[in-house]
């Protein structure tokens, strides 16, 4: 295993870990990018431990940062909206196919990389699985008997109640929607549910290996069942998995909740993608 | 802006190299001694453009990431601070044959603070700046530890509260430390009279200077305290992972070098 640095075109600058394995080429590429202001190391690192573990599991993985973003400089051509990131995310694939060979790719992202992620696979044919962690969700009757249920605990319990409209008001005086802002602070705008279900349609029609994978910490994900009941999908398909981690937060913090991800991860790629 | 790896092969150093543009030339060159956890993930932004304001006014600047930290080879869990004040004094070699500048300088922020100052007496820089320094590392550590517990208690991040830490294991905001790395960082302490360096700075927040001014050493003739007016907030658990940005700090850095 050993890690270079590469410079890509577009000033992206980022970090190809080559697991040493001589088939890892005939796999596809593992690719993650920073998350809004959080660049390629993740948090807590954790991008550069998930690298390792792929690296061991034979899988070559390439993390970076977007133009302007981490330790990218800015790039003069493209403006930064949703466009310039999917055109960016596929130039580093176009390049990676020309340098090294790789001509199937497996992206991986958090929170607003995950949206980033999910939106290259719908227009990337070379797009051959997706890991999205805290990507995108909807709310269902259900989420709201969830959440209704926990407010009518936290009605029971002074103290909690106390804690609750104390991060309501924070939240109203903020006007800040939870998951609706990323890690970085950044605002995250979903597609309409309609739209998000013909999506996931298109991918499995493609033959794309999709992994959704919610946490605890993630305020609109309540159940473990939500994805299947927003998105239509089917509990048996064979392309689609959902793992709903509800010891973990958001970010992993808990190193133990992060070694049950990479786990399962590692499974999921190793079973899927190889 | 230009990244690259230094140190032994087996143990590689990542450094991002901001050349020096503008119109002045200076024999100075400028090395950022970063935090280290999660105050590493919340300053690499604000870091990134402080070294793109002062490469912009003539100073070739470093950024780099400790053994075991950021994209540097090795586990957070073979990390040692002996090892990370070498590699300050690595990085400080390499931004001057980098940059051809005879003399260098340095930023240290919190535990990169205290870094820089125990590396100063082989560095030996022309300034020092340290931001909201880390004085005494046992301090330093129960304060991460009582935020820890505190993060473990918030009902909004989990829907299930972890486990308190075990006391053999110094599992801390994400990052877990091996006994010699959570020792020997308790066991350091920053000393203002071992500091080699012909000015030292020292800027926190909100008039927060108190620590060091009543630090038993002697003050040193050449260091001033600067009161910033802004509050980083290291220890308020709300902006654990929010990203710090503060243009007015920004400008008070700047403005310590560009006289």
């Amino acid at each position: 295993m050993s890690e270079k640095i590469l410079k890509l075109k577009n000033n992206i600058a980022g970090i190809l870990a080559d697991s040493g394995n001589e088939s890892s080429k005939e796999k596809p590429l593992v690719i993650f990018w920073n998350a809004g202001l959080l660049h390629k190391v993740g948090p807590f690192r954790m991008f550069v431990d998930l690298s390792a573990k792929l690296n061991q599991s034979g899988f070559d993985v390439f993390r970076f940062d977007l133009s302007g973003m981490g330790d990218s400089r800015s790039s003069t051509t493209l403006d930064l909206d949703r466009d310039r990131i999917i055109s960016e995310i596929q130039l580093v694939m176009d390049e990676l196919s020309e340098r090294f060979g790789f001509d199937r790719f497996i992206l991986m992202g958090l929170c607003s990389g995950a949206d980033n992620a999910f939106d290259v696979a719908l227009t990337d044919d070379r797009v051959h699985g997706l890991v999205l962690m805290d990507g995108y969700t909807y709310k269902t009757s259900m989420y709201y008997a969830y959440k209704y249920m926990k407010l009518f605990l936290n009605v029971m319990n002074p103290k909690k109640m106390l804690n609750y409209i104390k991060k309501r008001i924070i939240n109203i005086l903020s006007s800040d929607n939870e998951d609706m802002t990323d890690i970085a602070g950044y605002v995250r705008e979903f597609p309409e549910l309609e739209r998000f279900q013909s999506s996931v349609h298109d991918l499995i029609s493609r033959g794309v290996n999709l992994y959704f994978i919610y946490s605890g910490g993630y305020a609109s994900y309540a159940y473990s069942n939500q994805f299947y009941d927003f998105s239509g999908v089917e509990k048996e398909s064979k392309q689609v998995d959902v793992a709903y981690f509800d010891q973990a937060d958001h970010m992993y913090i808990i190193i133990e909740s992060r070694v049950v991800l990479f786990s399962s991860i590692i499974d999921w790629i190793n079973k899927k993608c190889s | 802006m230009f990244p690259f790896y230094f140190g032994s092969a087996n143990k590689h150093i990542y450094g991002v190299h901001h050349e020096a543009s503008g119109d002045e030339y200076r024999d100075e060159a400028i090395l950022f001694c970063c935090p280290v956890s999660h105050e590493y993930m919340r300053t690499h932004w604000f870091l990134k453009l402080l070294c793109e304001k002062l490469s912009s006014r003539g100073y070739h600047c470093l950024r780099f990431d400790y053994y075991g930290t950021g994209d540097s080879s090795g586990s957070f869990l073979d990390a040692d601070i002996d090892e990370w004040i070498q590699n300050v004094v690595a990085a400080s070699d390499e931004i001057k044959e980098l940059s051809g500048c005879t003399r260098v300088s340095m930023i240290g922020v919190r535990l990169g603070a205290m870094l820089s100052a125990l590396a100063s007496e082989v560095v030996k820089p022309e300034r020092v700046v340290l931001w909201d320094p880390v004085v005494d590392g046992q301090v330093y550590l129960s304060e991460l530890e009582m935020l820890h517990e505190e993060m473990i208690q918030d009902r909004s991040r989990f829907k299930h509260l972890p486990a308190s830490n075990d006391e053999e294991i110094h599992q801390i905001l994400g990052y877990q430390y091996n006994d010699n790395l959570f020792n020997s960082i308790a066991n350091k302490k920053f000393g203002l009279s071992k500091i080699r360096a012909n000015q030292i700075s020292v800027v926190t927040g909100k008039n927060n200077h108190t620590v060091l001014k009543n630090n038993k050493d002697k003050q040193p003739v050449n260091i001033s305290y600067i009161d910033s007016n802004v509050e980083s907030d290291w220890l308020y658990l709300d902006n654990m992972e929010k990203m710090f940005f503060s243009d007015r700090l920004s400008d008070v850095i700047v403005d310590l070098f560009i006289e």
